[in-house]
């Protein structure tokens, strides 16, 4: 029993950090825009096959490829806040359909010129085999993946609370019409957050991709992760977003673990969060702004 | 000179019987004539593996036309995307044979969409004769034909019955764990969809021909000495095998046995392996996409130590002479080949073997009926996976009638990148060696396979 429970303790920091790393980037567009931002698992695919792309259709070197692989990543950014955020913004149904359709073109574009037996496959492994705590051995890169996830966590709290900009996008999540009459740069500061935003999910995308599959279908399963731990912290609160990460880890790891069932681990947290959703309907942690 | 009576008429006799014959034979109708041969390929180009397999029958018919044809005539194929999608199927089947007069379908695709193409096949069948044919699993396709031949006489499962995917390859992997290798426990995760029934609570079907009985894998493992420490069913699309290989481990597992054929599950659960504790485990993949050399590259090297079967090697073991020339031709296109792949390829061969010898026979070729009964005759003399004297679709031994009998088993490991070594083959298991003895076996493969390496020898720690 001490062995399960130790294990359960483990993978509940590995997997919540990991679906909080994953839930970052949703949560901030959804506190800062307040959108629903369903074109999200982009920010997974454009990393990863542009990444390929440079490196190995351009013959860039691939640290190079990485840095270029954002900037294609913010660009689109910028593209879709620009023709589909900003255009519809009063428009909920359309936007929403519109980030739909945005995503499934790129998913499609990317099945198309890099299907699965094109074998993609980025080599950024950078802890093989395992580590030892204890008396377990945990996956390194998983490890790898908890602490960068957290690391970034930690750095837009900071943005967040200590940078001017951060500051007007916490007014800007607190009430868009005074922001508004106080003569708030929208545009540019969506555009920021989109940027902003965007950046989590690409890291995670990077740093996962050895250890999970990398196939053009990848965005949206990773998108479901994102979605279940911010809805269950209260779309758009950071704060929530943390806690819920770590309380769906926690679920996770208890079922496969501690009981050994991980087919029943996914339907439980599911039927958790609903329940969650029942007796607070707006999240764990119920906030006006995104810290 | 006289000429005796007798002589004469013996004489007279045979200028009757000579003048009688010459009348009957020069009276005859021609022999029928073979007046054109349309294959009709449905499958769905976009999803790669389908696209494999589509690609690897045009590759047979293009090598059969260059050769001058079936019987003279160059074989016609069009290709249709069935889309996966059952409704797209089956309008896509409907155009090929009325409309285009499809003689022949390859349908790539899902089990469903055989089930549903056999229906509407059956009412097509009297005004277009034509002939139906799948590789995949669904027992229920050739339990079909064997309880109601008349009705689905033109389907044929060109792949093995589930008794012998879900017994005796997996038998002879299992064999070769506890002979060649020594372990001892293992653990068995099967993904849980329709194919693998059998392989995780056993079967039992009924057909005219006797009971078809199969063991769930667990007990197959016992029967030949293996404890199963551990056993699990995963979902399709799994991303998390993390608590499955640790779990694996906290059993004791020696040996992971792994069933599934969903692409991303085989590739993801490999990258897992390689990462977690379980990574000094032996761990052997059943389908997927480590029936491809390219499975080193999709896993990035997380392959290193894999057992798997893979048959995408230029030097795979010579079944037949065509066996090598189609992976180096796959290739050549920029394909890889999965053993569906093969059997696409194979089938067409065996289709023009059959009409051929409708031909030899003296009847007419164009009849579908007879090129039926041929294909449950004739073997496949050139199969690429198959023995000629095993390719045959008219056994009725474990519900194997318009299937084919398993092929035989190698298994390789991922031993580094561009090195993928044959390790085994598994003649001498008990449930294998019914239908292909040793002295069989080592005729086709002409290397001894090398024991397989630990995983933790491999990576030199």
């Amino acid at each position: 029993m001490h062995a399960e429970l130790m294990l359960t303790l483990i993978y509940t920091f590995l997997f919540g950090s990991l679906y909080l790393g994953i839930a970052l980037g949703f949560s901030i567009i959804t506190g800062v825009l307040r959108i629903f931002y369903i074109a999200y698992p982009l920010l997974f695919l454009i990393p990863a096959y542009g990444t390929w792309m440079f490196w190995r259709d351009f013959g860039m070197p691939f640290e190079l490829s990485i840095a270029l692989s954002f900037v294609l990543m913010f660009a689109a950014s910028v593209v879709i806040y620009k023709f589909v955020a900003n255009k519809f913004l009063e428009a909920e149904d359309y936007m929403l359909s519109a980030f739909l359709l945005a995503f499934l073109i790129v998913e499609e574009a990317i099945n198309l010129v890099y299907s699965e037996a094109a074998g993609v496959y980025l080599p950024t492994l950078i802890i093989p085999g395992t580590i030892d705590i204890g008396p377990l051995k945990i996956p390194g890169q998983y490890l790898l993946v908890s602490l960068v996830s957290l690391a970034m966590v930690a750095l837009y709290v900071l943005f967040f609370v200590k940078t001017k900009t951060g500051l007007v996008m916490r007014a800007i999540s607190q009430s868009y019409l005074v922001s508004k009459i106080m003569g708030i740069n929208f545009d540019l500061m969506f555009v920021i957050a989109m940027i902003v935003a965007s950046i989590p999910p690409g890291i995670v995308m990077l740093l996962i991709a050895p250890v999970w599959s990398l196939n053009p279908r990848v965005g949206w399963a990773l998108f479901t992760y994102g979605i279940m731990v911010a809805v269950l912290g209260g779309l758009g609160n950071l704060r929530g977003t943390i806690i819920a990460a770590y309380v769906i880890g926690f679920i996770y790891s208890v079922v496969a673990f501690a009981f050994y069932q991980p087919r029943l681990s996914g339907l439980i947290c599911l039927i958790i969060v609903v329940i969650m959703l029942a007796l607070r309907p707006r999240g764990l942690a119920r906030a006006e702004t995104v810290w | 000179m006289a000429v005796s009576r007798t002589a004469l008429i013996a004489v007279v006799v045979v200028v009757i019987v000579v003048a009688g014959l010459a009348a009957y034979f020069l009276t005859l109708p021609p022999a029928p004539k073979l007046r054109s041969v349309k294959i009709a390929l449905l499958y769905d180009p976009t999803v790669p593996v389908l696209k494999g397999e589509g690609e690897a029958a045009k590759v047979a018919i293009e090598e059969i036309n260059a050769a001058g044809g079936i019987l003279g005539v160059k074989v016609e194929y069009r290709e249709w995307n069935t889309m996966k999608k059952v409704d797209v199927a089956l309008a896509a089947y409907r155009e090929a044979v009325v409309d285009w007069g499809a003689q022949y379908v390859l349908l790539e695709g899902v089990s469903e969409e055989m089930l549903a193409l056999m229906e509407e096949g059956a009412k097509l069948y009297p005004r277009y004769p034509h002939i139906l044919m799948y590789v995949g699993m669904a027992s229920e396709v050739t339990i079909k034909v064997m309880n109601e031949y008349d009705k689905y006489k033109f389907a044929f499962r060109m792949f093995d019955v589930d008794y012998d995917a879900n017994v005796l390859r997996p038998a002879s992997i299992f064999w070769e764990a506890k002979n060649t290798i020594g372990v001892k426990k293992i653990a068995i995760l099967i993904e849980d969809a329709a194919w693998t029934l059998g392989a995780r609570q056993g079967l039992r079907v009924e057909t005219k021909y006797g009971v078809i009985e199969q063991k769930p894998l667990r007990e197959i493992a016992k029967e030949i000495g293996l404890e199963v420490v551990y056993e699990a069913h995963f979902p399709v699309g799994c991303r998390d095998f993390l608590p499955y290989l640790e779990a694996a481990y906290a059993k004791g597992a020696e040996y992971i046995f792994v069933m599934s054929s969903w692409y991303t599950d085989c590739i993801t659960l490999t990258k897992q392996w390689a990462t977690s504790i379980a990574r000094d485990i032996y761990l052997t993949l059943y389908g997927g996409p480590n029936h491809w050399t390219i499975f080193w590259d999709l896993t990035g090297g997380a392959a290193l130590g894999v057992l798997s079967g893979v048959f995408d090697i230029e030097d795979y073991p010579p079944v037949s002479p065509y066996t090598q020339s189609f992976v180096k031709k796959m290739h050549e296109k920029k394909l890889r080949v999965d053993m569906s792949a093969h059997y696409y390829y194979s089938a067409v061969y065996h289709i023009k073997e059959a009409i051929e010898y409708v031909a030899k026979q003296g009847k007419d070729p164009n009849n579908i009926d007879e090129v039926i009964k041929a294909l449950e005759t004739v073997p496949c003399s050139v199969h690429t996976l198959l023995p000629k004297e095993k390719a045959i679709l008219g056994s009725k031994e474990r519900g194997r009638f318009h299937s084919y009998p398993a092929a035989l088993p190698p298994l390789f490991q991922f031993q580094g990148k561009d090195k993928i070594v044959f390790v085994g083959y598994g003649i001498a298991n008990p449930y294998f060696k019914e239908f292909y003895p040793e002295d069989f076996i080592k005729e086709y493969f002409g290397t001894t396979p090398i024991p397989p390496k630990k995983p933790a020898e491999l990576r030199g720690s």
